[in-house]
C-alpha cells in the first residue's frame, strides 16, 4: 500500500475550488500536519464551524496503516510488466486495484464499528487467576452476565452431551437415557423437552436453531425445534460423533463400525462414505478453517479426512497411546490433542510437528478452544481453561474449576465469555472471561436475529454453500490456476492448431448500434484471424530465420573451410 | 597443398586401389612407357637422347604434378627464385613462417636444392614399376567390368515380372545358401555359430516390428480385399510363414553330450538346435525362464575372445587393408561386445501390441559408462526405447515420516498422480521424525487433581508412568506406525518389475494411464480467461473476496456494481443525426466518461435534458425551415 493513501492527502493545502457559500479565503483554516500525524486522527481538533465555511476535513477520514495492513489480501497485480500488453487492459485491470485498495481500506476503516472490547481476568498481585472462583466472578460481574452462571440438575437421564448453535444463543442437551432437550439459554426459555426412548450417543445442531441432529441408539435422527421428528436416516448408523461443516451443509458423522460419512443436509444425500479401518470412531472434530475432518485413534495417531478422498490426507501420531479428544481453533492453525497418556499437545497443523507439550494430571477428555484461542480441558471432574497454550508455554491454567461430577462434554458459547459444561448430572455454564469474540457479524452469525433474519439468512446461505469438492487442505488451492491441466491443454490445442491460439476475445460494448450481434461477431472473427495470422506469421518467421541462419552458416563454413595459413597458395583452379 | 599431397602419398605407399587416383597417376606413368618404346628408332642419337629426356623430364614432371595438384611445367635449367626467398636461414618470426619453414625443412615433400625431386616424389617413382602398375590398371578394369555385368544381370533379372521364375530363382538361392552353411557348420562351427546368431537378432527384430505379420498397408488391403484372389491369399500366407520361420524360438534342449562339444572347443553353455547344431543363445534368453539352467557363460567367454576376432573379420565386408592399430581397436571392440561387464538393459517395446517380447543387447556403448555413473531413465518415443535403470530407482526411497498424499489437491485421485509422478514434489512434503519427535519435553501444568484421579503425589506419578508404559508395552506405537508409513512409501513407489515371467500378476501390465473421461474434475480454473495473459495475473485479480461476508456493505455494492444499468421505464431518445455525425473529439469525451464510471445512468435529470435539447433541436429545425421560408 501507498503511503499517500492513509496520511491525510496533499489536497487538503493544495488550493480549494471556491464555492458561491466560500465567505473569505482566510477564514478556511489550515492544517497542522504534524499534529495529525502523532495520533492518526485529526478530528480530535476542534474547530469552530461556521455556517457556508468549506468543510476542513474533505474526503473520507484516514485510516491507521496497520488496521489496513491487516486486512490486505496478498499483492497486487504487476500493471508496469509487458505481459499486459494492451493499454486499455492495464487500464482496467488497474481500475480492479483501486476498487480493491478502496475495499481494503473502508474495511479497516469499519473496525470503527466494533464497539465491543474484549478482555481478560486480572489477578490481583499475589493472586492467580485461576484462584478466582466462579461465584466471585459472579458476584463481581453486572446483573445480566451474572445470570449466565447458572448449572441445571438433570439428574435421571444423565450423562449429559451439549451443542450451542453457531450463533451461540441456543444450547442442546442430551442425556444418556434418552432425555433431548433445546433452551434459548439466555432467557432460559426451553423450545421443546422430550425423551426420545433410546440411547443418545451425540447431539448436534445444524445451520439454524430449528433443526438438530441427533445421534441414537442405532439410527441417526433429525428433530426440529418442537421435537418432531423430521428424519430417520437410516444410512447412518451407530454414529459416536457428529460435526456440522457450515458452510457446506455437511453432516459428517463418525460411526463404531469406522466409517466416516458426510450427510449433505439441504438435499439429505449422502455425500460420501468412507471406511477408515482405523476401529471405532470415537473422538472427532472439524478443522473450522477448512472443513477438514479430524480423527483420533487408539494407537495415538490422527487422521486428517476429506470427502473427496477414500484415504485419509495425513496421518499423524501424536501419542504413544490412545488419543483422547481432539481440538482445533478457529484460525485452523493449531491442533490440541490429549492422550491416554497424560500429555497434552499443541501442534502446528501447517508442519504437522509439536509446538508444545503439557503434562496433565490425567488424560483430558474433552477438550474445546474458543474463539478467542482459549483452550478448555476436562480431567475428570476438573475443568482447566488455559490461555495462549499454543504459542508460549504455560505452567498455569489460566482459569480453572472443580466439578462434583465427572465431566462429559463440553464447549465454549460462541460469541459469549461461557463455557459450557455437561457432567453425569446435568449441566453447568460457566464465566470465562475473554473466552467468546466480543463483536458479532450481525449478517453472518447473529445472536440477536429475529424469525424473520433467521429465515433471510437461510435463504443466502443455502444460495453461498459450498460444493464438498472444494474442501481442500489448503484454502487457497482453490483461487489458484490449475497449471498443470491448462499447460497440457494448450500442448493439446498447440498439437492440433500448430500454434497456441490468442485468449478469447470478448468484443468491447460499443454505442450506437455498433455493437448488433453481427457487428459484434464480425468483430470478434477479425480478431481471431487476426490472430490467427500474427500467428503464423510469427511461426513462419522464426522458421525461415532459422533456416536462414543455418544457410548462412554453412555458407560462411564452405567460404573459410578450415583454413590453414598457407591456403593462399593453393591455385584457383583446383 | 602440402596437407592433399600427404594424403595422396600415403594411399600410393600403401597401395590402395582408390580407382580414381590410380588413373590420374597411371596417365602420366604411360606416356612415359610408350616414349620409352620409341627411342630405338631414331637417328640422331645424341640430339635425340637429349630431347627423350628432356621430354622424360617433363613427363615426369606431369606425373608429380598431377600427384600433388599442381603443374610443375618449369624448365631444368631456370633456377627457383621463389623457393630461394624462403631458402634464406632465418629464424622464423610469425605462425606462417614457422608454418611454411617447417614445410620447407621438415618435410620430406620439400623441395631440395641439389635434387630434382623431393624424397617424398622419389619415394612414389620408386613405390611401383610401370608393369606392375599396367598389371594393375589391366585386372582393375576386369574387375570393373564384371561387376558391370553382373550389375546388368541383376537389373534385368529384377525387371522380370514372372513370379513363378523368381519362386525358382529364390529356392534355387535357398538350396545354396542352406548348402553353404552346412558347409560351413562341417568346416568351421564357431562361425557357423555366429551367423546362427545373427539369424536370431534379425528373429527379434522381426518380433519386435512385426514386418510379416500383415501389418503393412499392401497386408492389410489384401486380406480385405484379395481373399478370394488365391494369389493374394498365397502371399498373405508365405508372409505369415516368414514371420513364423522368423519368430519360432529355437527349444532348449540340452544335450547330454555337453563334453563332446567341449572337447571340440565349443562350450557347454551352447545351445543346440533340432539339427544338433550348436549355437550360442541370444542374449535375450539370457534371462529368459525357458532357457533356465545354462551355466558356464564366463567360461565360454574365453573362446569367444580367441575367435571371434578372426569370425569378424570373415564377415566384414569391406577389404580395404587397414593399420595394425586399426584392426587392434577393432578387435577390442568385438570383445567388448561380449564381454559382461556394463550391461545396460535395452527394452524394445512394440508399439502395435505391447507385447512383451524384449531382447536385451549389450550395448557396445556401454564400454564407456563408468560404474558409478548413475543411468538415466528416459524414454525414447522415436525408438520405442526404454532404458531402465533399478539404481535410480532405489534413490528415492527417502525417509518421511507422515504420509502425505495430495496435500494440496485432494480432489484429484492419489492412485493417478502415483502413477505419472512416482516422486513427489519434495517442497511440499512434511517430514517428521517419530523419533525426534517425542523428544521434547513436556511441561507439568500445576492444577488441581480430579477427585478420582488415581495418583495422590508427584513422587507416585512418575512410577505411575512407568507402569503405564509397561502395560502397553506390546503395542508399540512408534515403530508401528513407522512400519506402516514405510509400507506406504513402497506402495507408492513404482516397483522392479519381475521379468520372469512377463505379465505375470498384474492384469494389464505395467504403464496403463487412466481413463481421461473417468478423472475427477478438479474445482480449480483451468484455463486463463481474457485478457490475462500469465496465471499470476489472474490469481492476482480474484485474491480479494468480493462477497459481503468480507466487506462493508457500501463496498461490496460498488465492487459489485454491474457494467450497464438502466433504469426502468425510462426513454431513451432516438438518436439524430446532429448526434451520430457530431465532431468525434466530443463524442470520444462523452463515451469516456460512461465507460469509466461504468454504467449509463438515464437518471431523471439527464433524460429531462435530453428532452430539452432535443426540443431545442425542433425548434432550431424549425426556426431554420422558417428562415428558408
Amino acid at each position: 500500500m501507498a503511503d499517500d493513501e492513509f496520511v491525510l492527502p496533499k489536497k487538503a493545502n493544495k488550493k480549494r475550488t471556491q464555492r458561491y457559500y466560500d465567505t473569505s479565503k482566510d477564514k478556511t483554516p489550515t492544517l497542522d500536519k504534524d499534529e495529525e500525524l502523532k495520533d492518526g486522527s485529526h478530528r480530535n481538533k476542534k474547530h469552530k464551524f461556521e455556517r457556508g465555511s468549506a468543510d476542513p476535513f474533505k474526503g473520507p477520514a484516514p485510516v491507521p496503516k496497520e488496521k489496513v495492513t491487516k486486512y490486505v489480501r496478498g499483492k497486487k497485480i504487476d500493471l508496469q510488466s509487458e505481459s499486459i500488453p494492451h493499454v486499455k487492459h492495464r487500464h482496467s485491470m488497474k481500475r480492479l486495484e483501486d476498487k480493491y485498495a478502496e475495499a481494503v481500506k473502508s474495511a479497516a476503516r469499519s473496525e470503527l464499528l466494533l464497539t465491543e472490547e474484549a478482555g481478560f481476568l486480572e489477578a490481583d498481585e499475589d493472586e492467580e487467576t485461576h484462584q478466582i472462583s466462579q461465584k466471585e466472578i459472579r458476584q463481581a460481574v453486572d446483573i445480566s452476565s451474572a445470570t449466565k452462571n447458572f448449572d441445571l440438575t438433570l439428574n435421571q437421564f444423565g450423562p449429559y452431551k451439549l451443542d450451542y448453535t453457531r450463533n451461540g444463543r441456543h444450547l442442546l442437551l442430551g442425556g444418556r437415557k434418552g432425555h433431548l432437550a433445546a433452551m434459548d439459554w439466555v432467557t432460559k426459555r426451553p423450545s421443546f423437552e422430550i425423551n426420545v426412548m433410546e440411547t443418545i450417543q451425540e447431539v448436534q445442531w445444524l445451520h439454524i436453531e430449528t433443526m438438530l441432529a441427533v445421534a441414537q441408539k442405532k439410527w441417526l435422527y433429525i428433530y426440529d425445534n418442537q421435537g418432531t421428528e423430521l428424519h430417520c436416516v437410516n444410512k447412518f448408523n451407530d454414529v459416536l460423533k457428529m460435526q456440522f461443516l457450515p458452510y457446506h451443509f455437511l453432516l459428517a458423522t463418525a460411526s463404531a463400525t469406522g466409517f466416516l460419512k458426510y450427510l449433505d443436509v439441504s438435499i439429505g444425500r449422502e455425500v460420501a462414505s468412507i471406511r477408515t479401518k482405523l476401529g471405532r470412531l470415537y473422538c472427532m472434530k472439524q478443522n473450522p478453517h477448512n472443513a477438514i475432518i479430524h480423527l483420533g485413534h487408539t494407537n495415538g495417531t490422527v487422521t486428517l479426512w476429506s470427502p473427496n478422498l477414500k484415504g485419509p490426507i495425513v496421518k499423524m501420531l501424536c501419542h504413544k497411546s490412545a488419543v483422547r479428544s481432539i481440538a482445533i481453533d478457529k484460525s485452523g492453525l493449531y491442533m490440541a490433542t490429549s492422550g491416554q497418556d497424560r500429555q497434552l499437545k499443541i501442534f502446528d497443523i501447517r508442519t504437522f510437528k509439536p509446538l508444545q507439550v503439557y503434562r496433565i494430571a490425567s488424560g483430558a477428555t474433552e477438550l474445546s478452544f474458543s474463539q478467542r484461542g482459549l483452550l478448555a480441558s476436562a480431567c475428570g471432574n476438573i475443568v482447566d481453561v488455559y490461555k495462549d497454550c499454543c504459542t508460549q508455554s504455560q505452567d498455569k491454567p489460566y482459569m480453572m474449576h472443580k466439578m462434583k461430577y465427572n465431566i462429559t462434554d463440553l464447549q465454549f458459547c460462541p460469541y459469549e465469555d461461557v463455557l459450557g459444561v455437561t457432567h453425569t448430572n446435568g449441566f453447568e455454564s460457566l464465566l470465562i472471561p475473554g473466552a467468546g469474540e466480543a463483536n458479532f457479524d450481525a449478517l453472518e452469525q447473529n445472536p440477536y436475529q429475529s424469525k424473520k433474519a433467521r429465515r433471510e439468512w437461510e435463504v443466502k446461505a443455502l444460495l453461498e454453500k459450498i460444493q464438498p469438492e472444494m474442501i481442500t487442505m489448503d484454502t487457497h488451492k482453490i483461487a489458484e490456476v490449475d497449471m498443470v491441466t491448462m499447460e497440457q491443454k494448450l500442448a493439446e490445442r498447440k498439437e492440433i492448431l500448430g500454434y497456441i491460439p490468442a485468449a478469447k476475445f470478448q468484443p468491447k460494448h460499443k454505442m450506437k448500434g455498433k455493437s448488433s450481434s453481427t457487428k459484434t461477431e464480425q468483430r470478434k472473427k477479425g480478431v481471431i484471424e487476426e490472430n490467427k495470422r500474427d500467428a503464423l506469421r510469427k511461426e513462419s518467421e522464426k522458421v525461415q530465420d532459422s533456416q536462414k541462419k543455418v544457410k548462412a552458416q554453412e555458407k560462411e563454413e564452405i567460404k573459410l573451410g578450415k583454413r590453414s595459413a598457407l591456403d593462399r597458395f593453393q591455385t584457383k583452379s583446383s | 597443398m602440402a596437407m592433399a599431397n600427404a594424403r595422396t602419398v600415403r594411399l600410393l605407399s600403401s597401395g590402395l586401389n582408390d580407382r580414381d587416383d590410380e588413373d590420374e597417376i597411371l596417365t602420366p606413368k604411360e606416356e612415359i612407357v610408350s616414349s620409352t618404346e620409341e627411342e630405338e628408332d631414331s637417328d640422331d642419337e645424341l640430339k635425340q637422347k637429349e630431347e627423350e629426356k628432356e621430354f622424360k623430364h617433363r613427363s615426369l614432371l606431369n606425373a608429380i604434378g598431377a600427384l600433388d595438384g599442381r603443374s610443375r611445367k618449369r624448365p631444368r635449367s631456370e633456377p627457383s627464385q621463389e623457393v630461394s626467398v624462403y631458402n634464406l636461414n632465418t629464424s622464423p618470426g610469425t605462425s606462417l613462417e614457422e608454418e611454411v619453414y617447417a614445410v620447407l625443412h621438415g618435410s620430406k615433400f620439400a623441395e631440395r636444392s641439389n635434387h630434382e625431386l623431393s624424397v617424398a616424389e622419389e619415394e612414389a617413382l620408386k613405390a611401383m614399376s610401370v608393369e606392375e602398375a599396367r598389371e594393375r590398371r589391366k585386372e582393375l578394369q576386369k574387375m570393373r567390368a564384371l561387376q558391370s555385368y553382373y550389375e546388368a544381370k541383376c537389373r534385368r533379372q529384377k525387371k522380370i515380372k514372372s513370379k513363378k521364375y523368381h519362386r525358382i530363382q529364390r529356392k534355387a538361392h535357398d538350396r545354396s545358401e542352406k548348402k553353404q552353411l552346412e558347409e560351413l557348420e562341417r568346416v568351421d562351427p564357431t562361425a557357423y555359430a555366429q551367423l546362427l546368431f545373427i539369424s536370431m537378432y534379425f528373429s527379434s527384430q522381426e518380433r519386435l516390428t512385426l514386418k510379416h505379420k500383415n501389418t503393412g498397408k499392401w497386408a492389410k488391403g489384401a486380406t480385405r480385399f484379395g481373399k478370394h484372389n488365391p494369389q493374394s491369399v498365397q502371399a498373405i500366407n508365405e508372409q505369415l510363414q516368414k514371420n513364423k520361420d522368423l519368430t519360432t524360438k529355437i527349444s532348449a534342449t540340452i544335450e547330454s553330450d555337453d563334453e563332446e562339444e567341449e572337447e571340440k572347443g565349443n562350450g557347454g553353455d551352447w545351445m543346440k538346435t533340432d539339427k544338433g547344431v550348436s549355437i550360442k543363445p541370444s542374449l535375450s534368453d539370457i534371462n529368459n525362464p525357458w532357457f533356465a539352467g545354462e551355466p558356464k557363460i564366463a567360461k565360454k567367454k574365453e573362446n569367444d575372445t580367441k575367435t571371434d576376432g578372426k569370425v569378424y573379420h570373415k564377415l566384414q565386408p569391406i577389404t580395404l587393408k587397414q593399420d595394425a592399430s586399426d584392426a587392434s581397436s577393432d578387435s577390442e571392440d568385438e570383445q567388448d561386445v561380449d564381454s559382461m561387464k556394463p550391461v545396460r538393459k535395452v527394452r524394445f517395446f512394440d508399439e502395435q501390441n505391447s507385447s512383451d517380447d524384449e531382447v536385451e543387447i549389450r550395448d557396445a556403448k556401454s564400454k564407456n559408462l563408468q560404474p558409478w555413473q548413475p543411468l538415466v531413465k528416459r524414454t525414447d518415443t522415436e525408438n520405442g526405447l526404454k532404458v531402465d535403470n533399478e539404481d535410480e530407482l532405489d534413490r528415492n526411497s527417502d525417509d518421511e515420516e507422515i504420509e502425505q498424499e495430495n496435500k494440496n489437491t485432494p480432489t484429484k485421485v492419489s492412485s493417478s498422480k502415483k502413477i505419472s509422478e512416482p516422486v513427489a514434489d519434495e517442497k511440499e512434503e512434511v517430514h517428521v521424525d517419530p523419533t525426534k519427535f517425542f523428544e521434547i519435553e513436556s511441561r507439568k501444568i500445576q492444577s488441581e487433581k480430579p477427585d478420582f484421579a488415581i495418583l495422590e503425589d508427584d513422587a507416585d506419578e512418575d512410577e505411575q508412568r512407568i507402569t503405564i508404559q509397561q502395560a502397553f508395552a506390546d503395542d508399540d506405537v512408534v515403530s508401528a506406525f513407522s512400519k506402516e508409513k514405510l509400507d506406504k512409501v513402497d506402495k507408492d513407489k513404482p516397483k522392479n518389475i519381475d521379468l520372469s515371467l512377463p505379465g505375470w500378476g498384474d492384469w494389464g501390465g505395467s504403464g496403463i494411464v487412466p481413463n481421461k473421461r473417468k478423472k475427477k474434475k478438479s474445482a480449480a480454473v483451468n484455463q486463463l480467461p481474457f485478457p490475462f495473459t500469465n496465471a499470476q495475473q489472474f490469481e492476482r485479480s480474484i485474491r480479494q473476496p468480493v462477497g459481503q461476508t468480507w466487506n462493508p456493505e457500501s463496498t461490496f455494492k460498488k465492487l459489485t456494481k454491474p457494467k450497464v444499468s438502466t433504469k426502468m421505464g425510462s426513454i431513451i431518445a432516438p438518436i439524430t443525426s446532429e448526434e451520430a455525425f457530431e465532431d468525434k473529439s466530443k463524442t470520444k469525451k462523452g463515451h469516456q466518461e460512461i465507460t469509466e464510471s461504468g454504467q449509463m445512468n438515464f437518471t431523471k435529470k439527464q433524460t429531462k435534458n435530453q428532452r430539452k435539447k432535443s426540443k431545442g433541436r425542433h425548434q432550431n429545425k424549425k426556426n431554420h425551415q422558417d428562415g428558408n421560408k
